[in-house]
């Protein structure tokens, strides 16, 4: 019983040891108390029934089903945004695509040869546009030429040049 | 940490945490919320808690911060704090508190925040004195102070209510 007042003096000191606070809380909970000690049995027994309060229970938030709904949200967003690429190719490009739906029957006749392929045909025109830039060219220059002629030819110029050599003899010879 | 991880190491700490909220608000459907808003302040933070080393004082001190704040929150709005003397419960009340045993409780409220937080996590969650200390952001000493106070202050309130029981059995036997 001593030891138990001298466990209790430290106890209330703050000093005990976890060790000596066991051995009190183990007499306490006990059923042979001595009655001096018995004013501390509901100290004990207090700090023993608040430990059996229990937490109410925390939910918690459910973090696979934020994850399925980003996935399938993920999954729509891509495929809305496929889609979106698919008509815009379309409307952008419509005339390359049907050219390339008629590339089957289209037929040119050069010099009555039958001709299928548009590559070719326009490798074609595009030599005869050529040839024919160069006839036009080649041939515009001798009026180009006559022009110039022309200009020098002037009449007028010529007959003013004579006119000033005239003078020009006529005041030597005075 | 994913759910099962949160539930392994955060929520077994979840009844320590209820009661520390209880002891410091004194009112169980604030410390309801209290709980609830740390734990949902846990799960939004769950990927840096791995980090944290030790996770029971890391979530007291929370707890405790968050409890205190409220208080403070509280006391602002003028709202009066429970009971802030021990009076001796008249045969009416005794008869309700019959249960010596919650007397013991209500006694551990009258005691201020520090000295309650403190002998609660001492006597009832038999927390060593460092973890303590750690916690209350206090020396070891200083928790070993708070902690004899407490505990004497307990005994002379204890004392009181033997006292007084003892009188009115008297005076009505």
């Amino acid at each position: 019983m001593n030891n138990i007042d001298n466990l209790l003096n430290n106890y209330f000191d703050g000093t005990a040891s976890p060790e000596e606070e066991n051995v009190l809380k183990n007499y306490f909970r006990s059923d042979n108390i001595s009655p001096q000690h018995e004013m501390y049995k509901p100290m004990f027994a207090g700090f023993d029934k608040e430990k059996q309060i229990a937490a109410p229970a925390f939910v918690i938030p459910l973090e696979r089903d934020k994850e399925k709904q980003s996935l399938s949200r993920k999954l729509w967003i891509t495929i809305a945004s496929t889609a979106a690429v698919i008509l815009l190719v379309i409307t952008l490009f419509p005339f390359k695509n049907q050219s390339e739906m008629q590339s089957d029957d289209y037929t040119v006749f050069i010099n009555g040869k039958e001709i299928t392929n548009p590559q070719k045909a326009q490798q074609y025109a595009d030599k005869m546009f050529m040839q024919a830039n160069e006839i036009i060219r080649t041939s515009y220059e001798p009026f180009v030429e006559v022009n110039a002629m022309q200009t020098e030819m002037d009449a007028d110029k010529i007959f003013d040049n004579v006119y000033r050599k005239i003078n020009y003899t006529e005041s030597e010879n005075q | 940490m994913d759910t099962q991880q949160f539930q392994l190491h955060i929520l077994c700490y979840s009844d320590k945490l209820y009661r520390m909220a209880r002891s410091i608000l004194k009112d169980e459907n604030r410390s309801k919320d209290a709980y609830q808003d740390l734990m949902m302040r846990l799960w939004e933070k769950r990927k840096q808690l791995k980090a944290i080393e030790n996770p029971q004082a890391f979530m007291l001190t929370s707890m405790r911060n968050l409890c205190v704040d409220l208080l403070r929150k509280q006391q602002l709005n003028g709202e009066l704090p429970a009971n802030a003397e021990y009076n001796a419960p008249n045969p009416h009340q005794l008869a309700e508190q019959a249960d010596t045993v919650n007397v013991i409780s209500r006694m551990i409220d009258l005691l201020p925040e520090t000295q309650r937080t403190i002998i609660r996590m001492k006597d009832v969650e038999e927390m060593e004195i460092s973890e303590i200390a750690e916690v209350m952001s206090m020396t070891e000493n200083a928790v070993t102070v708070n902690l004899s106070r407490a505990r004497k202050k307990l005994r002379e309130m204890i004392l009181i209510h033997q006292q007084q029981e003892k009188m009115l059995y008297e005076q009505y036997r």
